[in-house]
């Protein structure tokens, strides 16, 4: 009886101070709550950093096609996020008296989609060539609750960069010029410009796959560009094929091809695409495309 | 003494401190059913019963204590034969309890929160993660002891005349106690509960008739997938009718063995006769003291055990919200129903699915009534024992074979991306096992890794070697489809920062290269996964 008891008082000792132990690191002291040591705030934090690494991975699956692998855009097909979103849009509404916040207008944007999509944008001179399709399931889309909120919590995760000083490349952009003289272009780096294996001197990727595929046929936004080093010869009488691609690129609505033009008579291929590359690329582009036969 | 009318003339004629004193004993002995407070001093001191022996009083007078008998044969007291299973299955059932109201406070049932509410337990719940964890494990160690007991049961013979029916009752009891634990492992709702559970609900339908099979599943799963409808079913038969279900048969059970008597062990009495009722008086061991403070110290030794490993050792694992459009890969079975899954790989789901099994339960219930064989000693019972000791091998294998590396193995080059990069729980190979500062953006060729990230990032190039010895696994030449002068680019990206410009989030992502079994085509495998510091992860 006596070990008994012994025992038995051992165990509720032990019990006491393992339990004990496990409070005090809970996280339930004021300077636990304050500087986020306790378990329950590693909890915390570990939930959230759960919910945006599934956000980055939907991302990457549905919302890059269009809006990029960093959030930095798409021309003709998505609008920038990161940065735009937390430097320039958003700052927009708030000024405009926009009740909600930040975090609901993404939310609100992901799940209810945008139908309404050229009202914005078109005032801003780009176009975009179809609508946001709706994503949250309460609206007939394909994601739950909580992936939207994964979404969300990914995209909310730029906000931090967004307060980051942008980094100014230094380059001279060919823009719509022309009748500038383009420089020898090389077809290997046009082809990994075009895989995005490299970057444009302004240090952005081309923005060509997503709209263009190079398999005969296939319609991605814009036509296949299958064999282009030979069609582009015959489209526009005048033009030979080189001349043909790089008025494309420059002066996308100088020859729009039938069924690729918007509401208002113009390219769904957007204009400015030469603000973002250098005399270089647009030659090394041209002649990778010239290879398309 | 004469009755007094009220308080008040108790207290003129005895002073207040004895009439305190009076009322005390008087409550006492109202609420031990018979022993006052000089009765409850003498068991507690550990005195000789006085005659007349008012430690029985609990027992014939009280309603708790009536479950109890008074005294018990001093052979079963002890740790052998019994282990005393029985009794750490009920205070695992005790523990279960507790721990499971209090996590019900925090839970819905439904889709929509139940796994934000699992993550609200663990992070907003002081003490929710002690709390789930012993749930889990006290669950796991509760389908152990309630095994064990039928076992050990089974291999004494105590089955036998005239305890057949106590018997079925455990064998029910064995049967909701697998129910309750697979009821409870949906509950998280997540990746494992709904694709463990969804498994195990697909057998119902292939209950024969295809009519019966094909209304039971809708009836256990509320619809044609496991959905809202489904949560509330399993919540409601795991909270309410399976406890219920097993605290009446667990009465009945503890009732039926106090009736009969706790079995001697093998070899106490003559085969075919039962002692256990007749205990002589010199082989009496009373409840009050020794028997309940046994039990009592039982019930501490468990509660310890169970709070020390969940507070170090063990926690339940969580996986991704469950997601009924994505089966990962290597799904498996709760651990106790492995043996199950094994054998639905033996051919048809209909005949291992559900008429095996239960035929299995009907030959545990049937097998009292038929055994024709009296004794309980084991040399007399050579084919039982060695039909038990068979059937738990047969078990231990089937449940090898119900584990995902027998037969359900994918093409190489999966089972590697797999290895490196599982989306739920984490493997030994695991990439998001490194620690997040030592994963160093740059481009890794698992062929070729530098000799100075050895140094600079020795959890990162183990893991990079490792990947590397995946892919060599696959170049045996026994096998016929092959990962041959297979390598892999690894490339670690920082992708987020934080307010404080730290990184908080990279990518990793990997690109597998081999030459196809024709020895010429070159072939690649792509994935990529991201990887937050602050995550949490299940590691296996």
């Amino acid at each position: 009886m006596t070990t008994r008891i012994f025992i038995g008082g051992l165990l509720f000792v032990a019990i006491f101070i393992t339990v004990g132990y496990v409070l005090v690191n809970e996280g339930l002291l004021l300077v636990q709550e304050q500087d986020e040591s306790g378990r329950m705030q590693a909890f915390a934090a570990g939930q959230d950093g759960r919910s945006i690494e599934n956000g980055a991975d939907m991302f990457t699956q549905y919302c890059a096609a269009c809006h990029g692998d960093d959030g930095e855009g798409v021309p003709g097909k998505g609008p920038q996020l990161n940065p735009y979103l937390f430097t320039t849009r958003y700052p927009e509404l708030k000024a405009a008296n926009y009740p909600n916040s930040l975090r609901n207008f993404v939310k609100i944007a992901i799940a209810g989609g945008r139908p309404d999509y050229t009202a914005y944008w078109a005032t801003k001179g780009e176009t975009y060539a179809a609508p946001m399709q709706t994503w949250g399931d309460q609206f007939g889309g394909p994601l739950r609750g909580d992936q939207i909120e994964s979404l969300t919590d990914y995209i909310m995760g730029w906000e931090a960069e967004a307060g980051q000083p942008v980094e100014i490349v230094e380059f001279t952009a060919i823009g719509n010029d022309v009748d500038q003289e383009l420089p020898a272009g090389d077809a290997a780096r046009g082809k990994q410009l075009w895989d995005k294996m490299t970057l444009y001197a302004s240090a952005k990727t081309a923005p060509c796959s997503a709209c263009h595929s190079l398999e005969p046929g296939q319609t991605l936004v814009g036509p296949s560009l299958a064999s282009i080093g030979t069609r582009g010869a015959e489209t526009v009488s005048g033009q030979d094929a080189y001349t043909y691609i790089r008025h494309a690129i420059q002066l996308p609505s100088e020859h729009i091809v039938s069924g690729f033009e918007t509401a208002d008579g113009r390219s769904l291929m957007p204009e400015g695409l030469g603000n973002d590359m250098s005399a270089q690329d647009l030659a090394d582009l041209i002649e990778f495309l010239l290879t398309q036969q | 003494m004469e009755p007094f009318n009220t308080l008040n003339d108790m207290r003129k004629q005895y002073g207040v401190g004895r009439t305190i004193a009076i009322k005390l004993n008087e409550t006492v002995e109202r609420i031990t059913s018979g022993m006052d407070i000089n009765a409850v001093r003498g068991v507690l001191r550990g005195d000789p019963a006085p005659k007349p022996n008012p430690r029985v009083k609990p027992h014939t007078e009280g309603a708790w204590f009536h479950v109890w008998p008074s005294f018990y044969h001093v052979e079963v007291t002890k740790i052998f034969p019994t282990f005393r299973l029985g009794l750490i299955s009920t205070v695992l059932f005790l523990i279960e309890i507790i721990t499971g109201l209090f996590l019900m406070v925090w839970y819905t049932p439904s889709p929509l929160v139940a796994y934000n509410d699992m993550w609200r337990i663990l992070s907003n719940v002081p003490l929710g993660l002690l709390m789930r964890d012993i749930h889990r494990l006290a669950a796991e160690f509760m389908v152990i002891s309630v095994a064990l007991h039928m076992w050990r049961t089974y291999l004494t013979g105590s089955y036998k005349k005239p305890r057949q029916f106590t018997y079925f009752t455990g064998v029910l009891l064995l049967f909701f106690t697998l129910f309750l634990s697979y009821t409870g492992y949906l509950l998280p709702w997540d990746q494992l509960a709904y694709w463990a559970v969804t498994i195990g609900a697909s057998m119902v339908d292939a209950a024969p008739p295809k009519e019966v099979g094909e209304a039971s599943g809708l009836l256990l799963r509320g619809g044609l997938e496991i959905g809202a409808n489904g949560l509330l079913r399993f919540y409601l038969l795991h909270v309410f009718a399976l406890p219920l279900g097993v605290i009446l048969f667990l009465f009945v059970h503890y009732y039926k063995v106090v009736r009969h008597g706790h079995s001697l062990p093998p070899g106490f009495d003559a085969p075919g006769e039962d002692a256990a009722r007749k205990v002589p008086p010199d082989k009496r061991v009373p409840f009050l003291p020794d028997v309940a403070t046994s039990e009592l110290l039982w019930f501490g030794i468990i509660t310890a055990v169970l709070v020390v490993m969940s507070a170090f050792f063990y926690h339940a694992p969580l996986e991704n919200q469950a997601d009924p459009l994505n089966t990962p890969l290597h799904t498996v079975a709760p651990w106790y129903f492995l043996w199950i899954q094994g054998m639905l790989k033996l051919g048809d789901k209909t005949l291992w699915g559900v008429i095996v099994p239960t035929a299995l339960l009907l030959a545990h219930i049937v097998l009292p009534y038929v055994d024709y064989n009296p004794s309980r000693l084991a040399r007399n019972r050579r084919f039982a024992w060695s039909l038990s000791f068979f059937s738990v091998g047969v078990i231990v294998i089937l449940s090898f074979m119900g584990t995902s590396a027998y037969l359900v193995r994918a093409a190489p080059e999966t089972e590697v991306n797999f290895e490196f990069m599982r989306p739920e729980r984490l493997g030994e190979h695991d990439i998001r096992t490194v620690p997040f500062e030592e994963m160093i953006p740059g481009t890794y060729d698992t062929a070729a890794l530098p000799e100075s990230l050895r140094n600079e990032a020795p959890d990162l190039y183990e893991k990079l070697e490792g990947l590397q010895d995946l892919i060599v696994y696959y170049q045996n030449p026994a096998l016929e489809h092959r990962l041959d002068q297979g390598r892999a680019i690894v490339t670690i990206a920082d992708w987020q920062i934080d307010e404080e410009g730290l990184t908080n989030l990279k990518k990793i992502s990997m690109t597998l290269e081999w030459i196809d079994e024709d020895g010429v085509t070159p072939a690649a495998l792509s994935d990529y996964v991201f990887a937050h510091r602050d995550a949490i992860y299940t590691v296996e």
